[in-house]
């Protein structure tokens, strides 16, 4: 009797399993029938107000609409977005997983060796050195050899901060690689000087304050520029296809004045042309 | 700086993660459901000791048991795709959501972890049991059956539970190939919101819960399986 009851409840649990098995193999998503190529775009989950998961979970952000638009003008293309953290992007599209890297790119040699980056760009990048609010001590790069400086891997910050230390061995900047962090983090962080400065653009720090400071400046960009540059879609080598098209309707975008538009809306400026 | 922690953020934050258990629990399920057949199929092998095979899935145990989760999902999710798509021709490089890729790891690990705990179960129970049943008359598979399952069960049971445990807390990783479970949820939560603690104090509950969870219900399953000392009376 006991023993037929065990096999009762071992096939109840086997049954209830397979249910589970059953109904996770029915969710998978079918594709479209349209005869568009299917342009897989890489971006992240993380760095708001560029690619984020909104209040549903779905993707939103400055990538995700200014692409959108883009997609809209070309119709050959069907986008599909697919997203990982920042650090993945890159890798995905080595290993062929994603078609375009739209994560706030900035061009620099090293990625360009092995990319192939647009020609148009869609907003700048001037980014500075941040610190605490109160901190006076540091003025450029050269001040902060043997301290510690937030970055995270594969981003440009620390391409910059790792060129740097080239050519001063001596005396190198301490690099701390934090993956996928949030802005409370960083914040946090430099606060209570886990690290004395990270690299960010002004309107990050302008963000960073609005969303923490409660009216003070808590984190502030100092100095010159670290660096001036513009962001790209990335693709693989050789995509030269796909690149043209992308960047004929950026330009188009551009032109009557769409891109802008969506700048102030999201970002909150038109951060498209200049600062 | 504002508030680190507020209830009302807390409670907003319940609905948006909740759903999301599912991710979770799907992956523990297929996990598990092919873990233990796949742990099974290891284990005979090894029993049996068919030759190549069992040197195969010695390095194979050892691999998955001695390399971190997170690297085994990185060489699944960027490694099988460039293995296999050369090879038979197919496209799961670009076909399969990161998901799959997801359930393929947690199968390959657990196969292996169960496999070792199935193994060293079997092991604990002395020959001598096994050549008793054939000297009664007892075929192989009745043995196996009727003396050295039951006791196997039991022996299994406990490590099986705190694997299981171990397994939700593991399948957190997944946030970082691009599937959004409860961890990853909490964590973009934190940049759309800009708060992430209250997000990350659920989520602690919930895996607080789950596993007090399956720790009652091994709890209970192992003194169902006293039965041993009952009926042999």
């Amino acid at each position: 009797m006991k023993n037929r009851m065990r096999h009762f409840v071992f096939a109840g649990f086997l049954t209830l399993l397979l249910g589970a098995v059953l109904t996770g193999c029915g969710k998978k998503e079918t594709s479209t029938g349209s005869g568009a190529a299917k342009v897989v775009i890489g971006t992240g989950n993380s760095y708001e107000p560029y690619c984020y998961l909104d209040d549903k979970g779905n993707l939103a952000g400055y990538e995700y609409e200014v692409l959108k638009a883009v997609d809209e003008l070309l119709p050959e293309y069907e986008f599909e977005f697919k997203t990982s953290d920042f650090a993945n992007v890159l890798i995905s599209l080595d290993a062929g997983k994603i078609d375009i890297g739209a994560h706030q790119y900035e061009w620099n040699k090293e990625r360009d060796e092995k990319y192939l980056f647009g020609k148009e760009s869609y907003t700048t990048y001037v980014t500075y050195l941040a610190v605490v609010g109160d901190k006076s001590d540091v003025k450029s790069l050269d001040d902060l050899q043997g301290k510690k400086v937030k970055s995270s891997t594969g981003s440009n910050s620390a391409y910059i901060l790792e060129t740097y230390n080239k050519d001063h061995k001596d005396d190198p900047i301490k690099i701390d690689y934090v993956n996928n962090s949030t802005d409370e983090e960083t914040v946090t962080g430099l606060l209570n000087g886990v690290w004395d400065a990270t690299i960010m653009t002004s309107r990050d720090t302008d963000k960073l304050n609005k969303n923490y400071g409660e009216g003070k400046e808590v984190i502030k960009v100092i100095g010159d520029p670290v660096q001036t540059s513009s962001t790209y879609f990335v693709f693989a080598k050789g995509n030269t296809k796909l690149q043209e098209a992308v960047d004929g309707a950026l330009k188009q975008l551009k032109e009557n004045g769409t891109l802008a538009k969506i700048s102030v809306d999201i970002i909150g400026g038109d951060y498209t042309e200049s600062e | 700086m504002g508030k680190l922690f507020v209830w009302d953020r807390f409670f907003e934050n319940i609905p948006k993660i909740l759903p999301y258990l599912s991710v979770t629990f799907s992956i523990v399920v297929y996990a598990t459901l092919f873990g233990v057949l796949l742990g099974i199929s290891i284990v005979l092998v090894q029993i049996k000791k068919i030759p190549v095979l069992v040197q195969i899935v010695k390095v194979y145990v050892s691999f998955m048991r001695g390399t971190p989760m997170l690297v085994q999902l990185m060489l699944v999710y960027y490694g099988i795709p460039a293995l296999f798509d050369p090879v038979f021709g197919t496209n799961i490089n670009r076909e399969w959501g990161a998901v799959n890729f997801a359930y393929v790891t947690f199968i390959l690990n657990q196969g292996a972890f169960l496999s070792a705990i199935f193994y060293s179960a079997i092991t604990s129970i002395s020959y001598g049991q096994t050549e008793a049943g054939l000297s009664v008359g007892l075929t192989e598979f009745q043995t196996f059956h009727r003396i050295v399952l039951p006791q196997m069960v039991k022996t299994a049971m406990p490590p099986f539970g705190s694997d299981l445990v171990g397994l939700f807390q593991n399948s957190s990783l997944v946030f970082l190939i691009g599937v959004t479970d409860i961890m990853g949820r909490a964590k973009t939560i934190g940049t759309a919101t800009k708060h992430v603690l209250e997000a990350y104090v659920f989520i602690v509950l919930i895996y607080i819960i789950i596993s007090l969870g399956v720790r009652l219900l091994f709890f209970r399953l192992n003194n169902k399986m006293s039965f041993g000392k009952e009926e042999m009376g």
